[in-house]
């Protein structure tokens, strides 16, 4: 699929995009969330052996060189399919871990041979649970942490507060079943565990300060818009199809500007809500991500929601029911609403931001 | 200036030092005045295009054979942004700028191009676009203003309306029936026609924000310039929906480029008087804060796709409706944030813009330039396909 040096980003991008749609319909992901494992691991492997997860790093240091607006189109493409499995935790962790960690898990997590998942959400790297740590060794005193797929991965990375240095040490810890407690959602495609900590061991791999620690929660934050991008283009084009081909009143629905209007509606959000997340990754604008990346979440997970909800009505009553994928992204979207932080959180921070220009 | 290649990094900082030292006399006072009358706008308008053509920076992004620069597009940006940070006033030959040169570039003939590109440019010669009228306004193809060949000359008869810059333009770029009276799109040409003769008149319109920007033009046998037709006749829709896809975007980026600014002065207000500002309004600001940077990145990204040779595209369509909720949900904030700061605040608030003459002309924005349900007709056909009825 990437063939380096010779194709241009977004070459690149439309190969990912033509192996999504043939080897990761959202039907095989749907199947797979059935499964054990509940993802589609021979999947996540293959995504790793095409340089899914080291695409924009240097190429000195085993990456592919690519730029950091390529990561974001990449995650609007998962999202438009809704890729099941821990990917974006995949992901996430090899993005922490080329600025800060060890470069042998690095390795791993890139080629695929350990799949690992980590918290989404903020508060878990705000307030992690403590650590005794000693000789790079640590061991949990207390505490619990929500994980994706926490039963079928091959490591979990757990935030952890390091009395002696106020830092959050990023634990990797072997999973064990008996930890793991399922946590109810609506989600089809994402299972979450409760995971117990007290006495867990592991090995700390990274040690984030401060500004790192919010720098991985804009990244989280900033991925997840892009996902959320991709998912309301797939809606779009989902709801678009169907308006051509049903018939009512001896035409097609699209023909009526009522629903035209509505979809156009979509288009022009789309457009704009593309533009402002994709600049998430820009390198020029990185000094404004504070900001910049709370507005493209809240409008993306707006969008994704309510774009999913116009997708369902166009879809009439086949939308509400299991027969049409339609359900999938409302519930998707629901879910990415919530983490790193609820919107309303972010609206909170913007809100603050937009009364402190001073004239 | 001598058409040497062009830096970017060179420019931005030219311009800057530029903007700074000749801003004063094109204000025509040591700093911005506050809302200055109309006729005193206008009169900065054409200065700032004159003191634009002389520094060479008039047409950026034009052809140098047509005295451009060649530049990158990018360098637009570049100066619409640092224009309007510096307080600045808008273009005045934006008709001329934005439309009809493109038309003349595009479809003209060379005699055309040299006889009338130059004056654009440097604002010598103001142009108005005869384009609506009362009968043809979002059915622009109905249009049945008429233009008969009378002893070889091209004569125009008919009326137009909404005709910015009418009163003081120079000539206009009028788009007439040359074919039978049912022919809609297929039997019209774009036509240049002077506006300074007797068979021409303007009739201001009283706009509710009482400016008399837009006027209605009467045509009676007017005449035509020597080489009237731009491209062929009959063929001017094309023409026109080309440049006015091509106006659309780079009017955009003004436009974006403005809201911004009056964004920022309106969060300093807020700002400045928070405790008086209730929630909700909060929550506007927030809201109108997300489209405008949103805005600033799709004109961005739309003005790249121009730079690759891939635009305009219907994204500029999707830009035009987006901007124009923002601009009239910005004007209607502002109204309401006069509403409650204290006395004082209102001073702040008033210095500028104007908010009531800004909220008020906001509401043209989702009618002019093809209205917002048309632009939706628009992206339903064309982008996203869907079956005309």
């Amino acid at each position: 699929m990437i063939e380096l040096p010779d194709q241009t980003e977004a070459e690149v991008v439309e190969a990912l995009s033509d192996f999504l749609a043939k080897e990761a319909p959202l039907a095989r992901s749907l199947q797979a969330a059935e499964s054990a494992a509940g993802f589609d691991r021979p999947l996540l492997e293959h995504l790793s052996s095409l340089g899914f997860f080291r695409l924009s790093s240097d190429s000195e240091a085993g990456g592919l060189g690519l730029s950091q607006r390529l990561v974001g189109a990449c995650c609007a493409q998962a999202g438009r399919v809704l890729l099941g499995g821990p990917w974006l935790e995949q992901l996430l962790a090899a993005r922490l871990l080329e600025t800060t960690g060890a470069p042998g898990l690095l390795d791993e997590l890139r080629l695929g041979l350990v799949v690992a998942s980590l918290p989404l959400v903020a508060s878990a790297w705000r307030n992690p649970p403590q650590v005794m740590v000693s000789g790079g060794r640590a061991q949990f005193v207390s505490g619990s942490c929500g994980l994706g797929f926490a039963d079928s991965v091959d490591a979990w990375l757990v935030p952890a507060g390091n009395p002696m240095t106020a830092a959050v040490a990023v634990v990797r810890v072997r999973p064990e079943p008996a930890r793991t407690q399922p946590r109810r959602g609506f989600s089809t495609l994402w299972r979450e565990f409760d995971v117990q900590l007290a006495g867990a061991e592991g090995e700390v791999v990274a040690e984030l300060d401060a500004d790192r620690r919010e720098a991985h929660l804009l990244d989280i934050a900033r991925l997840l818009a892009l996902v959320s991008v991709g998912a309301t283009a797939a809606e779009l084009e989902s709801a678009t199809e169907y308006a051509k081909l049903r018939e009512q009143f001896g035409r097609p629905i699209g023909s009526f500007q009522a629903l035209q209007h509505r979809l156009a509606n979509v288009f022009i959000d789309l457009e704009h809500v593309k533009s402002l997340a994709a600049a998430t990754l820009d390198p020029a604008e990185q000094r404004r991500l504070r900001w910049l990346v709370p507005m493209a979440k809240v409008a993306a997970d707006r969008l994704a929601v309510s774009s999913a909800g116009t997708a369902l009505q166009v879809h009439g009553g086949l939308g509400f029911t299991w027969e049409l994928p339609v359900h999938h992204y409302l519930k998707e979207a629901l879910r990415r609403r919530t983490v790193p932080q609820q919107t309303a959180v972010y609206r909170g921070q913007l809100r603050e931001q937009a009364l402190s220009y001073n004239l | 200036m001598p058409d040497t290649e062009f830096s970017v990094d060179t420019f931005r900082q030219e311009l800057r030092a530029w903007l700074r030292r000749e801003l004063p006399a094109i204000w025509g006072t040591p700093t911005r005045p506050v809302r200055p009358r109309e006729a005193d706008d206008l009169e900065m308008r054409r200065r700032f295009d004159r003191a634009l053509y002389a520094a060479g920076w008039a047409g950026l992004s034009w052809p140098a054979a047509y005295g451009g620069r060649d530049a990158p597009i990018e360098c637009e940006r570049i100066l619409a942004v640092a224009a309007a940070e510096a307080g600045a006033p808008e273009r005045y030959n934006r008709v001329g700028l934005g439309i009809v040169a493109p038309a003349i570039i595009g479809f003209g003939s060379a005699a055309q191009k040299d006889r009338y590109l130059r004056p654009i440019l440097n604002s010598d010669e103001i142009w108005c676009q005869g384009f609506s009228e009362p009968n043809a306004g979002s059915d622009l193809a109905s249009l049945s203003t008429r233009a008969t060949l009378v002893d070889g000359r091209w004569q125009i008869t008919g009326q137009k309306v909404w005709t910015t810059l009418s009163a003081v333009a120079d000539f206009c770029l009028l788009l007439a029936r040359t074919g039978e009276p049912g022919s809609a799109h297929r039997g019209i040409t774009a036509f240049i026609v002077p506006m300074h003769q007797p068979g021409v008149i303007v009739a201001p319109i009283r706009q509710i924000n009482d400016s008399t920007e837009f006027s209605e033009v009467f045509f009676d046998s007017a005449e035509t310039v020597a080489e009237p037709v731009i491209g062929a006749v009959d063929r001017g829709w094309q023409l026109a929906m080309s440049v006015l896809a091509y106006e659309r975007s780079t009017n955009l980026l003004n436009r974006q480029v403005r809201l911004a600014m009056t964004l920022r002065a309106l969060r300093g207000a807020a700002g400045r008087y928070r405790d008086s500002v209730p929630e909700p309004l909060v929550d506007d600001l927030v809201d109108i804060w997300i489209r405008s940077a949103a805005l600033q990145y799709a004109v961005r990204d739309h003005l790249a796709e121009i730079g690759r040779g891939e635009g305009p595209g219907i994204g500029n369509n999707a830009t035009k409706v987006y901007w124009s909720e923002t601009y009239q949900a910005l004007g209607d904030l502002a109204l309401q944030m006069r509403g409650v700061v204290p006395p004082e605040g209102n001073e702040l608030l008033d210095d500028e813009p104007d908010w009531y003459d800004f909220f008020l002309a906001s509401r043209a924005s989702s009618i002019y330039a093809g209205t917002d349900e048309i632009q939706r007709n628009i992206i339903a056909e064309r982008g996203l396909g869907l079956p005309r009825r």
